[in-house]
């Protein structure tokens, strides 16, 4: 526990220091924070969107504010748990766009991008075919449902931070988790 | 339990997030209706297959259009931003601050009295309208955005992501309680106690 509390502190200062260097335009900081969270942003954007262009478009333009903001994050929160916080703030008009207009995915580099592209090819043809289903149910689900399930069951995250995130209380987030959840289950079946 | 189980209960169940005493109701229940366990299977099944999504994404190189904004935001920053930042850099030593305060007041005072500015007695008329902040009030965090002053005018430039517990007022945290923000139009109005601030968004 104490290594744990160790290990904790470590890295919340490593994020201050990261935060310092950028408002002093160490533009070495940055790339450090893109290195480390570019593929997590680009992840969630692509998982949220369905759709590599939007992603990419959420992807540029939560980057830009996190240039902007960097400096003056006051580590209230962890940075991994900021840069979550900053993405969908970027992409609150877009995802909400993105949620009332079903949509189906079918461009081969979609679907290459949401299956497994570790999996051998037998499995990442059913990988693809799998994830077609779920990403087209993902995206006709209202955003914050949308949100809240990507962040529970793709991200991994737990409640506690998905709440700091969306800046909702936790039994909102739980309502929202089983809702979205649940819908998805239905649309799977009737798809099945 | 003799109805069927809701979709918050099997959905936190799910995530081991159910209270002891519902968890075990709800196991007594699922041993009985078939309806419920199929439909915690599926949806069971659902989170196995969003989990399995996509682990492994990479992200596009920080080149081209991204890294193009990125190197015209730099060379074009203006004198402002760089002050902002020595302001920031100067506002994490707390002790520098009550120092740069009382120095900023002492030459504020002087500059006023130097040119025989009358800044008492501002009529109700004129404190009614927005009011241009000191030089040191170059960013305020509202609702989680950042607003930056050009003119007298704030507009907003980024977003903080930090909960919107606190306004930073020349560098001092204001309760957002205390403040009250009515929408007019396309802008918004920040009141903190006496002073009121217009806020466009562009």
């Amino acid at each position: 526990m104490r290594a744990l509390s160790m290990d904790y502190a470590v890295t919340e200062s490593d994020d201050l220091d990261l935060a310092r260097r950028h408002a002093q335009g160490d533009r070495s900081a940055f790339d450090t924070v893109y290195e480390e969270y570019g593929g997590m942003v680009y992840g969630l954007a692509l998982r949220l969107t369905g759709d590599p262009e939007e992603a990419s478009d959420l992807h540029q333009e939560a980057f830009l504010r996190i240039f902007r903001s960097l400096g003056s994050f006051s580590g209230r929160s962890s940075l991994k748990t900021w840069v979550y916080t900053v993405t969908l703030n970027a992409g609150r008009t877009k995802l909400k766009r993105i949620g009332r207009r079903p949509r189906v995915v079918e461009d081969d580099r979609t679907l290459d991008a949401l299956a497994d592209l570790r999996a051998d090819p037998e499995r990442r043809a059913l990988g693809r075919d799998a994830g077609r289903h779920l990403q087209e149910a993902l995206v006709e689900l209202p955003a914050a449902f949308r949100v809240a399930v990507v962040l529970r069951d793709v991200e991994g995250l737990s409640y506690d931070e998905i709440a700091q995130i969306v800046g909702v209380r936790i039994g909102t987030v739980r309502s929202r988790i089983a809702r979205g959840r649940d819908r998805l289950r239905a649309r799977l079946e009737e798809a099945r | 339990m003799s109805r069927h189980a809701t979709a918050l209960a099997l959905s936190t169940y799910l995530d081991e997030e159910l209270e002891p005493n519902a968890a075990v109701a709800l196991e007594e229940h699922l041993e009985e209706c078939s309806s419920c366990r199929d439909r915690l299977r599926s949806m069971r099944q659902v989170t196995v297959e969003l989990a399995g999504l996509a682990p492994n994404v990479h992200p596009p190189l920080l080149t081209g259009e991204l890294e193009r904004r990125l190197r015209s935001m730099e060379v074009a920053e203006p004198w402002l931003r760089r002050f902002e930042r020595a302001l920031q850099r100067w506002s994490l030593q707390s002790t520098l601050v009550p120092l740069f305060a009382t120095l900023l007041a002492i030459a504020v005072m002087v500059v006023l009295m130097a040119t025989g500015v009358e800044f008492l007695g501002r009529s109700a008329t004129e404190s009614a309208e927005p009011v241009a902040e000191e030089a040191t009030a170059l960013r305020r965090v509202v609702e989680n955005r950042f607003f930056e002053q050009e003119g007298e005018v704030w507009f907003e430039v980024g977003t903080s992501g930090e909960p919107d517990r606190v306004l930073d007022l020349r560098g001092s945290e204001v309760p957002v309680e205390f403040a009250a923000f009515a929408r007019i139009g396309a802008a918004v109005q920040l009141r903190v106690g006496d002073e009121r601030l217009r806020i466009l968004y562009r």
